[in-house]
């Protein structure tokens, strides 16, 4: 069973659109949500918790029509976004008084745990917290209601690989129920290199790749060759290309297949964030 | 949407000690003032505005994003505002009566309770025609934008009044004021009801 199952999400603004977004995170998974800015990463976020209103498409969350039955879905999601929570004037346990009084399983004692976990005062507001405290509190906030769903938009930006390397455990524990999910959006592919199951790449408001990160780790692949070898390569077989100078780097599908058919070019594992640079050049640089 | 609620008095915490000063400054206003009037409608002007204040203060901290998340229905947290608001008139109110009537107790001048009867009612009516206009305005236009669209509606229809120089009709100066109030509290009210379904219809269909 999915977590969350998007199909046909359409949205038109004037400069921007979603275009058929479909995509799937089944439970026990985390889904790396990836794209470089604006390719349309929030606003599917937005339109998956019902934040904007979709032109077509359907969104279901554990089953059920988002549509229909949102206000009971949203007892079991947490959502962080990166810059959307509570006045600066609020300190830890107001923010707890407010959430206690909204979610059926709020849990003070898991509250506290968290900010026990995350070295995070009760009583010191907000605006006296630095960025990464601040994400800190946004996710025990997050947690302490039980969720089986977490949808987090970029919640390790602009932090320092200390408390990224933190919360990401959080998120890892968070995981061990199989009935949870994580939708992780990010375009800090390193990230979901350490803890996605899935990889989803927009670009352009369109899904344009949607796989396992394994597969992706295990078979794409960076082939380097001269400008005079690149002639003879089949432009079928490359996702995208980077020229300089006297050379150029291929992003390949399958790299076991391009070193049987090219033995004597170098092919060498690609990661999350050359296939996101290569797929969102689609093939020229 | 008590939440939510919660959510508002716990933003206004600081604001409130200010207001708590003014009440203090329009205390000691009332005791050389002999039209304890002004110093109350302006006590319930502060009241008012609070609801309004909440909405700069979801807008600075982007809460509409978050609020989206939680489990409640956007009417409900249409609906909380509209509570808020109520809730401030009629404390407003309360205070600004209350200090009139305790000032002119203090000063052996007391009020009459049929003129703070009638000078509460009033102001609870035209609060809550305040409110049910500037809510939706901000639902649909933002906090400052509505602030100047309402100051300007109100400074219009001052012009034009005072271009056209209407006299009061007779029958309005031969009512009994606890009948006008009658009939301006319920115009007040239903206005209220409407505008939050108006408030209502353009949050659900708006973007965040």
């Amino acid at each position: 069973m999915t977590a969350i199952r998007v199909e046909g999400l359409r949205k038109r603004y004037p400069r921007f659109e979603l275009k058929d977004v479909s995509l799937e995170v089944p439970k026990g998974s985390i889904v790396g949500f990836i794209g470089e800015n604006g390719a349309g990463k929030t606003t599917t976020i937005k339109a998956i918790v019902g934040a904007i209103r979709r032109d077509a498409g359907k969104i279901e969350i554990f089953g059920r029509d988002f549509a229909r039955h949102g206000k009971a879905l949203k007892q079991t999601i947490a959502v962080v976004t990166e810059e959307s929570f509570f006045h600066e004037e609020f300190a830890a346990k107001d923010v707890a008084l407010v959430l206690r009084r909204l979610y059926d399983r709020w849990d003070d004692a898991l509250f506290r745990h968290y900010l026990d976990r995350f070295n995070l005062p009760p009583d010191k507001r907000i605006k006296e917290l630095s960025r990464g405290m601040r994400m800190k509190l946004a996710i025990a906030a997050a947690l302490s209601h039980h969720p089986k769903l977490l949808i987090l938009d970029e919640p390790t930006s602009g932090l320092d690989p200390v408390v990224r390397s933190e919360i990401l455990d959080v998120f890892l524990d968070f995981i061990q129920d199989e009935e949870h999910a994580i939708l992780f959006s990010s375009h800090i592919t390193t990230d979901l290199e350490k803890i996605a199951d899935y990889i989803v790449f927009i670009h352009d408001g369109r899904i344009i790749l949607s796989r396992p990160k394994d597969e992706l780790i295990e078979r794409y692949g960076i082939m380097k060759c001269g400008l005079d070898e690149f002639q003879r390569v089949d432009a079928a077989d490359c996702v995208g290309v980077r020229r300089y100078g006297f050379g150029c780097e291929m992003l390949v599908r399958d790299r076991q297949a391009m070193r049987r058919k090219y033995p004597h070019l170098t092919i060498d594992p690609a990661a999350i964030e050359d296939i996101m640079l290569y797929y969102a050049r689609g093939g020229q640089s | 949407m008590t939440g939510f609620i919660l959510k508002d008095l716990l933003t206004l915490r600081r604001y409130m000690k200010l207001i708590a000063l003014a009440i203090v400054v329009f205390a000691a206003m009332t005791w050389y003032l002999d039209n304890a009037a002004v110093v109350t409608a302006m006590i319930a002007v502060q009241f008012a505005m609070l609801p309004v204040t909440t909405f700069s203060y979801d807008h600075l901290a982007k809460w509409e994003l978050f609020a989206q998340t939680l489990p409640v229905s956007r009417r409900e947290i249409v609906a909380s505002k509209y509570v808020l608001s109520i809730a401030f008139i009629a404390l407003g109110t309360i205070i600004g009566i209350g200090l009139a009537l305790v000032v002119g107790l203090l000063k052996d001048e007391p009020a009459d309770p049929r003129d703070l009867a009638l000078m509460g009612g009033f102001i609870v009516a035209a609060s809550l025609f305040f409110h049910s206009v500037m809510i939706p305005l901000i639902y649909k236009f933002g906090v400052e934008k509505s602030r100047f669209m309402l100051l300007a509606v109100a400074g219009a229809a001052a012009l034009i009044a005072a271009l056209m120089n209407l006299p009061a009709p007779d029958w309005l100066m031969k009512a009994s004021p606890f009948a006008m109030l009658g009939a301006a509290l319920a115009g007040a009210a239903a206005l209220m009801a409407v505008s939050f379904f108006i408030s209502g219809a353009i949050y659900e269909a708006r973007d965040l």
